[in-house]
């Protein structure tokens, strides 16, 4: 028997099938053709033309898993719907109703098979999922029992401070018991005792710590289930401040870069709201992020970076997320983002994770890409597409609730130019307690990233810097950043010298002679810091 | 069964804006053997309908391609860019100077690709080492093109050349305008040659 005549098996049901077609007239010939074989199946057509490749992209998106078949006027147009998601082609005119059979067989055939990559996909994201959990575990651990500890003194002093109470309230059920025989002596004593160790204040001031570790301990365990959320695909779409996600990624692997790395916030503040998954951009992120942790073992710096920077355009969000770890070969870039692919240690990883990571990116409208320098580290861009209205009033009739409705970040960005690794790197660990710190080895780089979008409410700079010196960036600031270049502090072993007394002199801005300590650095630092932003930073160390 | 019609267009602008160029290069022999996999992010469609508003020179041009819509971080066929491209030379001077066009329309590329969201992001800014600049045209084409190959060598210590193999652009014109202009954007001076293999293959060497 031919197996062209073979019709679709029974089992497969009434199946809607979807066929792009460039002619009425050719929709009318295929509809003929299939009329008698195919009657179960519910055919629809819809006559297209023109650029076929974001159409077919558009519609497959619109109507999901539904098989799709694309009637081309040439092999161009036949290839690129392939590429974009249709399930088989059907080159114009075919030569006969067989291969009108031929196709329609095949568009259901390859659309049943997408079905069991997809359940395969799945599977392996899963697998990759548990892969990265590994490095996960030893962060939120900590994350956890940090502020378990803090929970069970806070605990148990508030048992110690409360036990005299206690105490007092048995002796006094004694007095009862006995038919109450103390004298006002006795009932002063017993009174006074009750109230050693438990002041209202104390009690309150440990039950509001309590609070906190509580909820510290909430967070972690919010931000996990985002993670653990990811693996499912009917996850709802919310309306997502990218900057955020990106946060709450990092307090789940971000102590892991911290150990060996300075984390660098480069955040735009004027950020437009994304409308995504949480849980699957979650897990983009934190598989770059635990991709960075371990791309800078692997090479010794003086001073490790990883920078998260967020920028906008008015089509795209993008989230690029830079190690200074070996870098990627220029061989492998072209391979980064195939299955398998791996240039990590055994044990590290399975090789699924980039490539998982763009699926999800690219499912998400958006896409992810690589740049690196061989030997210099290497980037990672997440692109998100801005929402629609239509998507941002669906996504907020159905969540009702903005995911980022939190105030705005109160920490300031202190931006630190120093072209000397190892006092850059002791800047970053001074400053990082309470500041954002992004760190630039010298002016050009500074320049680069003011002129790209990155925001400092300081800055903080070394007067000698190789190539261009701290009076011409001055300049540069005070032309083009003149409210940073009021809000700058130099540090120089040079400040006394000659050679800068005239410029020293035509500027207000502080000058701090190394070796400046800790307190000379916060007090001027302070002095120019925006009202509310001044607080919360540990007792300056001489 | 149901047919819908979304489309009622049925006559190709592409065809008629690649017969308005053809006598003047070949662009036809290039489209024959450009495979449907090569792309091109849409920032450079965008750019060219940008550069011949800025000129008031984009009447030719909005003749055939009147106000089409590209994602800048979109792929897109690299055939539909050629075409566009090759008319946007055109339209900027005229059909028989489409190669200078081009020359022309491509010098403003590396500006284009730094003001982008994505070179924003990646390279933040043009460097004025020329070492460095070259890399970045490097990497910059790697993140918008998606066929053939680049690769810088190394000719001695103040020259390099940037080697083109499989680039479907015309190198003559259109490249070797877009290495003219990332010089010129920075204010370096360095001496270009561009040479040819063949219609495919060739290199710009920069010396400095």
């Amino acid at each position: 028997m031919d197996q062209s005549d073979e019709p679709i098996p029974e089992s497969e049901g009434n199946v809607e099938v979807l066929v792009l077609v460039p002619t009425s007239v050719a929709a009318d010939r295929i509809a003929t053709a299939l009329a008698d074989r195919y009657a179960a199946h519910s055919l629809h057509f819809e006559v297209t033309d023109g650029p076929s490749a974001e159409l077919v992209s558009r519609i497959r998106q619109r109507i999901g898993g539904t098989p799709l078949g694309f009637v081309a006027v040439d092999e161009v147009a036949a290839l690129a719907a392939l590429s974009q998601g249709a399930d088989e082609v059907l080159v114009w005119p075919p030569g006969d109703d067989r291969a009108i059979h031929g196709f329609f067989d095949r568009t259901l055939l390859r659309a049943s098979l997408r079905k069991v990559q997809e359940r395969a996909s799945a599977a392996m994201a899963h697998t990759e999922k548990l892969s990265a959990l590994g490095t996960l575990v030893a962060g939120v651990a900590h994350e956890i029992n940090n502020p378990l500890m803090a929970l069970q003194l806070s605990i148990e002093a508030c048992i110690s401070s409360l036990s005299p109470i206690s105490k007092a309230m048995d002796e006094l059920e004694g007095w009862l018991g006995r038919g109450f025989g103390a004298t006002p002596a006795q009932i002063k004593d017993l009174v006074e005792r009750s109230r050693t160790g438990a002041p209202s204040i104390e009690a309150k001031q440990l039950l509001e710590e309590m609070l906190v570790a509580s909820s510290a301990i909430g967070s972690v365990v919010r931000d996990l289930r985002v993670f653990a959320r990811a693996d499912n695909d009917r996850e709802e779409a919310q309306i997502l401040d990218a900057n955020e996600v990106v946060d709450q990624a990092l307090r789940l692997v971000g102590r892991e870069i911290a150990m060996v790395a300075h984390i660098e916030r480069d955040y735009s503040r004027e950020l437009p709201r994304v409308v995504v998954p949480h849980g699957r951009l979650t897990q983009v992120l934190v598989n770059i992020l635990i991709n960075a942790a371990h791309a800078i073992n692997d090479v010794e710096r003086p001073v490790h970076r990883v920078r998260i920077t967020t920028r906008a355009d008015a089509e795209y969000v993008a989230i690029s997320i830079s190690d200074t770890g070996p870098g990627i070969a220029a061989s492998a870039l072209s391979h980064i983002f195939d299955p398998f692919f791996t240039t990590k240690r055994t044990g590290l990883g399975t090789g699924l994770g980039l490539s998982i990571s763009r699926s999800i990116m690219r499912d998400l409208g958006g896409d992810l890409i690589v740049e690196s320098v061989h030997g210099a580290g290497a980037t990672f861009i997440a692109l998100l597409p801005l929402p629609d209205h239509a998507a941002l009033r669906n996504a907020y009739l159905k969540n009702r609730v903005i995911a980022s409705r939190k105030a705005p970040r109160e920490r300031r960005t202190v931006l630190v130019v120093e072209s000397d690794e190892r006092i850059l790197k002791a800047y970053a660990r001074m400053l990082a307690s309470s500041c954002d710190v992004i760190l630039a080895s010298d002016a050009q780089e500074a320049i680069e990233l003011l002129s790209s979008g990155s925001n400092a409410d300081s800055l903080l700079t070394e007067l000698s810097l190789p190539d261009m010196d701290g009076r011409l960036f001055f300049a540069w600031l005070s032309r083009e950043r003149p409210e940073l270049a009021k809000r700058t502090v130099f540090v120089s072993a040079e400040a006394a010298l000659e050679r800068h007394a005239e410029f020293l002199g035509q500027i207000d801005n502080t000058v701090l002679t190394k070796p400046a300590t800790a307190k000379e650095l916060w007090a001027a630092l302070d002095a120019l810091a925006p009202t509310g932003t001044r607080s919360s930073r540990p007792p300056p160390r001489e | 069964m149901a047919i819908m019609d979304s489309s009622s267009s049925s006559h190709r602008p592409v065809d008629r804006a690649i017969q308005v160029v053809a006598p003047y290069c070949d662009i036809v022999e290039r489209l024959a053997v450009v495979p449907p996999s090569a792309l091109v992010r849409g920032l450079y469609l965008k750019s060219l309908e940008s550069i011949l508003q800025r000129t008031d020179r984009g009447g030719l041009y909005r003749e055939y391609f009147a106000g089409e819509r590209w994602s800048a971080i979109r792929l897109y066929p690299l055939r539909d860019y050629m075409v566009r491209l090759a008319l946007a030379g055109a339209s900027l001077h005229s059909p028989k100077e489409v190669h200078r066009g081009m020359h022309d329309v491509w010098r403003t590329n590396a500006t284009t690709f730094a003001s982008s969201l994505l070179g924003r992001t990646m390279l933040r800014l043009l460097s004025h080492d020329p070492v460095r600049l070259t890399e970045q045209g490097l990497a910059a084409r790697r993140q918008t093109f998606q066929y053939g190959h680049w690769e810088i060598v190394r000719r001695g210590p103040r020259s390099i050349e940037m080697v083109y193999r499989e680039e479907y652009i015309w190198i003559e014109s259109a490249i070797a305008g877009g290495a003219v202009g990332a010089f010129e954007s920075c204010g370096i001076e360095v001496k270009l040659e561009t040479k040819l293999l063949n219609r495919f293959d060739g290199s710009t060497v920069i010396t400095w």
